[in-house]
């Protein structure tokens, strides 16, 4: 192309301008879109998008072979994988099983009434047990306390026969 | 691949994902190949592009566009973009010594003025040329293919962006 004399002036001057370029980018523009770059790599960007692909791989060099191995890649000369590797890229999607049914609560409306109302009769049920038992414990109790037995029962339970622990007061004084 | 497979892919077909994957493995692993040197590395990168192609519902797969570029050009650079991104996260932070700013590597002269470049003293294109030319070394007809124009044309833009160059950086900025 150049003489070379020329071509290392031109490489200094290059040399210049790409680190006053660099100083002046400061943050790194992010990354355009793949999509953008691999249109880019097959000519399909109209000139105004793609002098802004262009403007970013001027800055980024490391691209631009990203772009060259795009531009001639095909699906049918490529490198041999591995059967483990294969697999492995594989097992990241899993296979749904037709025999397994998705498990989902069944919607029943009817079941929140009903478990109220089971709940309602157990605490009735509780409640005619309880009013049912402390009345038979009152009338017992009157029976008791207002009967003819009354006297019989209180004198045995507060004055028991003498004849209980006769022989004992016997045994124990001899 | 079809679009109707592509559909079945993204609606989270497994047959649909292990066709994908043994059609295109080869094709990932052949991008990302050049990025490293041992083979088990490769294969790792190669599984965090599928990871990164099925995440989220397939959410990166959905914003493939068949229409804007084909799907080997595009799985290319997102292999390719996925792979960098991974060394960069791995790598100590380093950088080209052209990359670092002058004014973290020069002593402190007080004489020094900040050097400002014209926004537009080269085109996006222009800028590409050169980088192409002298950064990654790469021949007028390379330029010529990877730009998709005539070898003449890339001769006339470096003869333009040099005469800009040594406009600028010339006789009135030594």
């Amino acid at each position: 192309m150049t003489e070379p004399m020329d071509r290392a002036e031109e490489n200094a001057l290059w040399r210049h301008w790409r680190t006053a370029v660099v100083n002046a980018a400061g943050e790194a523009a992010p990354a355009p879109d793949p999509l953008l770059v691999a249109a880019y790599a097959e000519h399909r960007l109209s000139e105004a998008v793609a002098e802004e692909v262009e403007a970013w791989l001027a800055l980024h060099p490391e691209a631009i072979e990203d772009v060259l191995a795009a531009a001639c890649s095909k699906a049918d000369a490529l490198a041999t994988v591995p059967d483990a590797a294969l697999a492995r890229a594989m097992a990241l999607v899993r296979a749904s099983d037709p025999k397994v049914m998705p498990f989902r609560r069944r919607a029943r409306p009817g079941v929140t009434w009903r478990i109220a109302f089971a709940r309602v009769g157990v605490a009735a049920s509780l409640l005619v047990i309880s009013l049912v038992g402390f009345a038979l414990g009152t009338d017992a109790y009157s029976t008791l306390i207002n009967g003819d037995q009354s006297a019989a029962l209180s004198q045995d339970l507060f004055d028991p026969p003498s004849g209980v622990f006769s022989s004992f007061g016997e045994e124990s004084s001899s | 691949m079809a679009d109707t497979d592509l559909a079945s892919l993204i609606a989270g077909n497994k047959a649909a994902w292990d066709g994908f994957v043994r059609r295109y493995a080869g094709l990932i692993l052949s991008a990302v190949r050049t990025l490293v040197r041992e083979g088990t590395e490769a294969e790792d990168l190669m599984q965090e592009v599928f990871v990164r192609l099925c995440k989220d519902d397939f959410r990166l797969l959905k914003t493939y566009d068949p229409a804007r570029a084909g799907l080997s050009t595009w799985l290319t650079i997102v292999a390719r973009s996925t792979a960098r991104d991974m060394q960069r996260r791995h790598r100590p932070p380093q950088s080209a010594l052209e990359a670092v700013p002058e004014r973290l590597l020069a002593v402190t002269d007080v004489h020094a003025e900040p050097l400002k470049l014209p926004k537009d003293l080269l085109s996006p294109r222009q800028q590409l040329v050169l980088t192409m030319l002298y950064e990654r070394d790469m021949d007028v007809a390379e330029v010529a293919k990877t730009l998709d124009v005539d070898a003449q044309t890339v001769r006339s833009t470096h003869h333009k962006a040099m005469l800009k160059l040594r406009a600028y950086f010339g006789p009135k900025r030594p």
